[in-house]
């Protein structure tokens, strides 16, 4: 009897490979949307800077087709990425606190927290629009 | 049992992962055509196989009743106790059986858990008293002592750890983690789920001991919370939630030691 334990490789699309694995790279990939989306708002903070010609032209690049599908993947990525952030975030709180409060009371009042801030800032929105 | 077998004659298709390091360069999938039988776990197949089919088939098993943590497999993707799933939550799909994921082969179904047992000790999982531990003076308050010197503990103190006292050791954690297999160093859900259960415990002043290991890049920052260990866990261990907690105490100790540096000066 000789000993000859057999090492498995990790195949380099492992992350394919699992229902689990697959979620949790769509759930990480928000971060890839959020980034180009937030280059794509500094753009746009640049073009006001620049005068209305540029401004219109920014304006004008997000109908895009292209760019609203773009807008959408990242709405939607955002969203899946708040409802997980909210859901694991009770799991990180300290034991105590979590004992003391209960997981609920955290998610709940992190997405809470989430529509407060989306309500303002929709409702400042569409002042300015106004105003 | 073989009446049982006589009753139907339905069957149920097992393929399962062989390895034979005498002759084998490498596992190949061997198919067995069982009886179905309802009641059957697969820890009963299995059983079966090796009694009426091939007797070389080896894997572990011990109480049958998910408590000892012996028959950990890969169950159709998932890691999973093969005393606690039943051939009738397959049937009539045919079963796929793999040894637990991110460990060497010894045998078939069996797994060379050396490194595992390597990790658990390695948080030093026991009660380190005050007088045993490095540092001088306790950090957390010592709980009281009763006549014949043992710690008294309310409920609600061991409420805060006892979750993560109920591993069993089943390795499913370690097999369902995929930073496990890209990084062979990384301590692991279980053995840091372990130290925290230590850490917890309001008897215990061995925080500091622990905390070259589990703060390590190998320790506790090595996860990216994919989660998937605690859907695994037959014991609800959550042991994702025991590293991510270690994670936000050691920024905050990280964030407080620039604050007051002289705090880590011990
Ligand atoms: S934490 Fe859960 S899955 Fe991991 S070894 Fe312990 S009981 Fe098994």
């Amino acid at each position: 009897m000789s000993r000859r334990p057999y090492v498995r490789p990790m195949p380099g699309n492992w992350f394919m490979k699992h229902p689990a694995y697959r979620f949790y790279m769509l759930r990480e990939s928000s971060c890839v949307f959020n980034l180009l989306y937030c280059i794509n708002l500094l753009n746009g903070l640049f073009k006001l800077a620049a005068g209305p010609d540029a401004w219109n032209a920014w304006m004008t690049m997000q109908g895009n087709p292209l760019m609203v599908v773009f807008a959408l993947v990242t709405l939607g990525l955002t969203l899946i990425h708040t409802i997980t952030f909210a859901n694991m975030a009770p799991r990180v709180a300290p034991q105590q606190v979590r004992k003391a409060v209960g997981d609920m009371p955290i998610r709940n009042g992190l997405l809470g927290g989430v529509v407060v801030v989306n309500i303002v800032i929709i409702a400042l929105a569409a002042m300015g629009g106004t105003a | 049992m073989t009446d049982m077998i006589k009753t139907n004659d339905r069957t149920i298709t097992l393929e399962i992962l062989r390895y034979n390091p005498e002759s084998d360069e490498a596992p190949t999938f061997g198919t067995f055509e069982i009886p179905y039988v309802e009641d059957w776990s697969l820890l009963d197949a299995l059983e079966y196989i090796k009694d009426e089919m091939d007797s070389s088939l080896s894997y572990r098993w011990s109480c049958r009743m998910a408590v000892c943590g012996s028959c950990g497999m890969v169950i159709n993707g998932k890691p999973q106790l093969g005393c606690e799933t039943f051939l009738r939550s397959y049937y009539p799909e045919k079963m796929r059986i793999e040894p637990l994921a991110n460990f060497p082969i010894e045998r078939d179904l069996v797994v060379d858990s050396s490194d595992f047992i390597k990790k658990l000790e390695s948080v030093k999982p026991y009660i380190i008293d005050a007088v045993d531990a490095t540092k001088a003076a306790p950090k957390k308050k010592q709980p009281e002592k009763t006549s014949t010197g043992v710690y008294k503990q309310k409920p609600a103190e061991l409420g805060l750890y006892k979750q993560f006292s109920m591993c069993i050791n089943c390795m499913l954690c370690y097999s369902a983690c995929p930073q496990m297999g890209l990084n062979p160093l990384f301590t692991g859900p279980a053995a840091l789920a372990l130290g925290h259960r230590y850490n917890l415990d309001n008897r215990d002043q061995g925080a500091d001991e622990r905390t070259e290991v589990i703060q390590d890049k190998n320790g506790v920052w090595s996860c990216t919370f994919v989660g998937y260990c605690s859907e695994v866990c037959p014991k609800n261990v959550d042991p994702a939630a025991a590293i991510n907690q270690n994670k936000a105490q050691g920024a905050q100790d990280w964030a407080l030691s620039f604050l007051m540096p002289r705090k880590g000066d011990k």
